[in-house]
């Protein structure tokens, strides 16, 4: 009899095994977990029918381990902690770890045990786990498209009122998070990308002035062409994203060209995408490429040469200016000093306008929430308000050994202090913005914005085709 | 065993021998996890390591347990029905619950109810004491084991030992992270309905009368539906439609009772079973799902079928000994079988079947729309074309075009005369043959740089990759082969297998890189380019030397030329003068305007001219390609240069002795020896190119005219989220693929022969 019962059990305890491998979330932490629980707990049953020689040593074993059961059951009662996952893309050290940190801190005060997991595949992962119905409690959007898309599905949930009240971003932030007229995604960082990079320095050295409208813009490079100097620095490579960079020209040139409703409409389809006001910017910054001159590649062309690769030159003088988004910084090279004064530092100012509306081109992510749980939104409240971004900010900070935290919020009543002088201007820049635009390729169908928008585009920079072409093919490719 | 070291001579010194690597081993592990706790992160990379090593003990471990268990079940059988007849039932019930309970996708969110989570803090312990008692038993089943197998069972204790004390480490070294419920959340149920289950298996094993029997199976069946139904309270609840439950009902029915009688069965038995797993399918399969709908039809939805089952079970008349040995024997290849063909079902058969089903849907798999995607591919209505037309009117005007037709025409001219003369229609040698070959790579590689599109891309990869990585492979196999560098050569040819897809493209992504013509270029390629092109324009003693260099080169090779045809041996001559002469076009270049990489400016000042490898289309196609080749030479070079030993030296030997040459040797003897091998070679690289997917995804993602097949289905399924064609695109690979692949093992099966 005893020998089947074990036979019994042991093929028991192989099912179990194999099954939670199978059942959970990660195959490897869990198994072994459950190999702890499934051994531990089909001990005891086990027990019960062991006879002879075994027997005795079981009841010593039970009697000890009842005592430490009791024991861990008390601890159990005092710490009660609700748990909340959260996801997101950023996976950085400095990035996961401080989002870890303030939120860390956070649960700690209020018995929350949060826990924050990069995932360089986020996109692909969280629709598995939606799929799988197995989704974390909250997780961080880095695109408004797909956040209104899952609303849609009703895959998150809406933000509670006390989350809604509680965001400290102004209304052109929040309108990100706010599908159809609900608000399901709260903004919880901000990146600002109508900027143009320069070394102040070299500016004086040759007596150019920062431009204020766009006009003085196209000015100062006529003249810097005519000094011998090479005005911009542009590259579009980027791996498989090849194009973004010219798609992020563009719809600088849209916002300011064509003003923000144009921009809307452009991004909701409700112009076609081959519309004359778009092909006309697009062809604007062709244009401005093409000028003689006017750019250097350090890949030989535009197309050829890495979008990271175009601080160096920077520094180095081979071109003047750069129009990159705010967390260019991390690829200027290091030991840059960022607008402190020295001969060296390069500094930042605002890419001019022509209306005189200082639209800006950003973007950001958003945190929402699959749940509608008590401590799930309390966190999302958190995230939302001033003391999360003022928290994160600082803790990216020293993990990245000062400098620059690569981190910017625009989240109200910041205590400005926490941030570097540069990422002070950034945060001017922001708050004198009248009309702050998503960056339209993140809103746009995948089809195109991370299609037809990008390769299009680069082939248009290739010479390979004009821009009314590479219009007429995206306006084709749109679902 | 202790016999047979003993009666070994030189037993003691093995054993000393055995010893001193016991204590290697040992030591080597000391040192290693001694440095790892050293490290900075040695805590992190303990753990990391702890866990790997756990899993895969718990893989092998519950791979080997079910499989024993398994026949250990079945052995019962033959030796006593009744216990199998209630270890039978208690296992499937076990299995069904869990399946049921641990799935999931039948779990909706929500609060989990307060009564398992009740039960899951009463029996949610942890220690170290019950782990080593857990682990003590399975030591024991073990041991047992071991003493079976080797005849002597001194080996239980010490296998109690070292389970108990694994058990003790586990528990202390996982006490303080108590995984939360993973035994009740999981497992509790299928224990409970396993034990009912099985009490029911044991009275039906020992009852003959039918009426009781299907009194108990029927009892059985209801009590575990009843249960089941409350089990998945919380989970699953269909929205009840009689026409999705009585039509896979009656389905299911009717396929079990067909096929029952086409095996000369009887019909009603099946006829229930097949009921029973139509009913499932429906309920669970085809209804609507609403969280909150009424417990009662959750129950009424598992009970039904659990009845059915219940009466399948029991109304069989009780089974006699032809009939216990008989499903004793089947069970065993199900044993043997069943592991692999799970594997192959899970991970291959039922992948295929439900990516072509998902291929008749829209993107995001809701709507059927036919062969609508796969019109979208065959129609250029992705966001790449598959076939691009457009510049197929540059054809005539392209230099390979003009390059290959006259050579075509050449080498087809020559054949004819050559073969008039000796009284054939056609003559193959070398005079006919290389112009011919060469014209027609020419000649395809003009279509492909004109003709565009994805698929015609695919093609273009085929075409040359194949080519080129067989054509290669076996010309180094041959001129390799009983060389005195072999293996050195070999190796390093064999390399760039080694390196993964993904490796190599970074590696040439830097080779290709082309940088401003004002800075240094780091491109290896490039470098060379511009080197040249600096060097050939020139006017320094590097330029004076390499120009000497080459005028008295192309004089020896002219007087060699000359001495040749006068002395009318032609031996040698066309190869020797079609390389003259690409000398001489090369050297009036680099003398006169120049060659390489540079170019005069407008004000005539020189400037460096790089070429874009990856950029320029559409030859950046070939410069992608010869990635591939890279790599792909290597295998083919092995497989064929094992054929090429594989020729008997007999053949070889006669050949030589009846005053064959070499080329003669290798092109009558060898090669068509070699034919089967090089078959599956061509065939597997082929297979290889189709899916040739992550060069392309790393340089270029698809842009500056470099698409494939493959990387476009990752697009459109996962960056653009367009399921269906996705899975049509995955289709139109997979039955490309399909034939290649069937005439690939037929091959091997030749070549085996």
């Amino acid at each position: 009899m005893k020998n089947m019962w074990m036979k019994m059990f042991a093929a028991l305890f192989a099912l179990a095994l194999v099954a939670s491998a199978c059942g959970s979330d990660s195959p490897v932490g869990d198994a072994v977990d459950a190999a702890g629980d499934a051994a531990d707990d089909a001990a005891e049953t086990v027990e019960d029918v062991v006879d002879g020689d075994d027997e005795e040593e079981a009841m010593e074993e039970e009697e000890a381990m009842e005592e430490e059961e009791a024991m861990e059951e008390e601890e159990a009662m005092e710490e009660e902690a609700a748990v909340v996952t959260i996801t997101g893309p950023e996976r950085d050290e400095s990035e996961a770890g401080a989002i870890q940190e303030v939120l860390s801190a956070f649960g700690e005060a209020n018995n929350i045990d949060i826990t924050y997991t990069g995932d360089a595949d986020w996109e692909a992962n969280i629709d598995i786990q939606v799929e799988g119905n197995n989704p974390p409690n909250l997780s961080i959007f880095p695109q408004p498209g797909k956040l209104a898309d899952f609303a849609r599905e009703g895959s998150v949930v809406p933000l509670a009122d006390n989350v809604v009240d509680g965001m400290a971003w102004s209304e052109a932030w929040t309108v990100f998070g706010n599908v159809d007229g609900t608000q399901f995604g709260a903004p919880v960082k901000a990146d600002l990308k109508s900027l143009v990079w320069y070394k102040p320095a070299a500016f004086e050295e040759k007596g150019y002035a920062v431009p204020g409208t766009f006009d003085d813009f196209l000015a100062l490079t006529g003249e810097m062409i005519a000094n011998g100097d090479t005005p911009l620095c542009v590259g579009i490579e980027s791996g498989q994203a090849t194009g973004w960079t010219y798609t992020d020209w563009v719809e600088d040139m849209v916002l300011r060209q064509h003003g923000a409703d144009v921009y809307d409409a452009w991004v909701a389809h409700d112009i076609p995408f081959n519309d004359p006001q778009i092909v006309e910017s697009m062809q604007t910054v062709l244009d401005l490429w093409a000028t003689d001159g006017m750019t250097f590649s350090s890949g030989g062309s535009i197309a050829a040469t890495a979008f990271q690769d175009n601080g160096q030159p920077l520094v180095d003088g081979d071109c003047m200016m750069h129009r990159q988004a705010s967390f260019y910084s991390a690829f200027i090279p290091e030991g840059t000093a960022f607008a402190d004064g020295t001969p060296d530092a390069v500094d930042v100012f605002y890419f001019p306008d022509i209306k005189g509306d200082a639209p800006v081109l950003g973007a950001g992510t958003l945190v929402a929430a699959f749940d509608d749980n008590e401590a799930t939104m309390m966190v999302a409240e958190f995230m939302a308000g001033a003391e999360y971004a003022e928290g994160r900010q600082r803790a990216q900070t020293a993990l990245k050994g000062g400098g620059l935290s690569g981190f910017l919020s625009a989240a109200e009543g910041q205590d400005q202090s926490v941030y570097a002088p540069l990422e002070q201007s950034f945060l001017a820049i922001l708050q004198n913005a009248a009309i702050v635009r998503f960056d339209a390729s993140d809103l746009m169908p995948a089809a195109v914005g991370a299609g037809t928008f990008w390769s299009e585009g680069t082939s248009a920079v290739n010479g390979d085709q004009d821009a009314a072409a590479a219009a007429e093919k995206i306006e084709a490719s749109w679902p | 065993m202790s016999g047979a070291v003993a009666a070994d001579p030189n037993a003691e010194q093995s054993s000393v021998v055995a010893t001193l690597k016991k204590v290697a081993v040992v030591a080597f592990v000391v040192v290693l996890i001694w440095l790892i706790n050293r490290t900075e992160q040695s805590d992190l990379l303990f753990d990391k390591i702890i866990s790997t090593l756990i899993s895969v003990a718990i893989a092998v471990g519950a791979s080997a347990g079910l499989w024993i268990g398994a026949n250990l079940l079945f052995e019962q059988a033959t030796k006593n029905w009744q216990r199998f007849q209630a270890l039978a039932a208690a296992s499937i019930s076990a299995v069904i619950f869990f399946a049921l309970d641990g799935n999931r996708l039948l779990r909706v969110l929500g609060p989990r109810d307060d009564v398992t989570e009740a039960v899951q803090d009463l029996t949610n312990i942890s220690t170290p004491v019950t782990m080593a008692v857990f682990l003590g038993l399975i030591g024991v089943l073990v041991g047992r084991a071991i003493a079976l197998y080797r005849g002597s069972p001194a080996l239980v204790v010490p296998s109690v030992a070292v389970f108990a004390v694994l058990g003790l480490v586990l528990g202390i070294y996982r006490t303080e992270e108590v995984a939360g419920g993973f035994f009740t959340r999981i497992l509790w149920w299928p224990i409970v309905a396993g034990a009912i289950a099985g009490t029911f298996g044991w009275v039906l094993g020992g009852q003959s009368d039918p009426k009781i029997r299907r009194t108990v199976g029927a009892l059985g069946g209801l009590i575990l539906g009843i249960l089941a139904g409350f089990m998945l309270f919380r989970a699953y609840r269909p929205v009840f439609n009689i026409l999705d439950l009585a039509i896979p009902t009656l389905l299911g029915g009717a396929l079990f009772a067909a096929v029952a009688l086409v095996r000369g069965r009887p019909a009603m038995p099946t006829v229930l079973l097949g009921s029973a797993i139509g009913w499932a399918f429906g309920a669970f399969g085809f209804s609507e799902v609403d969280p909150l709908g009424p417990l009662a039809w959750q129950v009424v939805a598992m009970v039904v079928p659990f009845v059915l089952a219940g009466l399948w079970a029991s109304w069989r008349p009780q089974a006699d000994v032809v009939r216990r040995t008989e499903v004793s024997n089947d069970a065993r290849s199900w044993i043997f079988l069943g592991p692999a063909l799970t594997f192959i079902a899970a991970t291959l058969v039922i992948p295929a079947l439900r990516t072509i089903y998902l291929s008749l849907f829209d993107a995001r798999s809701e709507e059927w729309v036919g062969f609508a995607n796969y019109g979208r591919i065959f129609g250029n209505e992705l966001n790449e074309d598959s076939f691009d037309f457009s510049r197929a009117g540059a054809l005539p005007g392209s230099i390979l075009f003009q390059l290959g037709v006259p050579l075509l025409i050449l080498g087809g001219v020559i054949g004819v005369l050559v073969g008039r003369r000796r009284g054939n229609k056609f003559e193959t040698v070398g005079v006919s043959a290389t112009p011919i070959a060469i014209g027609f790579v020419l000649f395809a590689v003009a279509i492909f740089s004109t003709i565009r599109g994805t698929i015609i891309n695919n093609l273009w990869w085929v075409f040359t990759v194949t080519t080129a990585s067989t054509c290669l492979g076996l010309a180094i196999a041959v001129l390799a082969d009983r060389s005195k560098s072999e293996k050195i050569a070999k190796a390093f040819i064999f390399l760039p297998m080694a390196i993964s897809f993904v490796g190599a493209s970074i590696i040439w992504r830097a080779i290709y890189q082309a940088r401003d013509v004002r800075k240094d270029q780091t491109g290896v390629l490039n470098a060379l380019w511009v080197g040249l092109g600096r060097l050939s324009t020139g006017s320094g003693l590097p330029t004076l030397l390499v120009t000497v260099g080459l005028v008295l080169t192309l004089i020896a090779i002219l007087a060699f030329l000359v001495s040749a045809v006068a002395q009318k041996s032609l031996n040698g001559v066309a190869p020797l003068a079609t390389i003259g002469a690409a000398l001489a076009w090369f050297t009036y270049r680099f003398i006169g305007s120049g060659v390489g990489g540079v170019r005069t400016g407008p004000t005539g000042e020189l400037i460096g001219d790089t070429v874009f490898f990856v950029q320029d289309s559409p030859f950046n196609n070939v410069w992608l390609m010869i990635i591939l080749i890279w790599i792909q030479t290597g295998f083919a070079m092995v497989i064929l240069s094992a054929a090429i030993k594989a020729v008997p030296s007999e053949f070889l030997e006669a050949a030589r002795v009846d005053g064959a040459t070499d080329a003669q040797i290798f092109w009558r003897i060898t090669l068509p020896q070699i034919y089967p091998t090089i078959g599956v070679v061509v065939t597997t690289i082929i297979v290889v190119v189709m899916k040739v997917f992550d060069i392309v995804k790393v340089i270029t993602n698809g842009q500056f005219d470099t698409q494939v097949l493959a990387n476009q289905m990752f697009n459109e399924a996962f960056s653009f989220r367009d399921k269906g064609v996705g899975s049509a695109l995955a289709i139109v690979l997979f039955l490309s693929v399909l034939p290649v692949m069937f005439y690939n093992i037929r091959q091997m099966q030749k070549a085996q022969d």
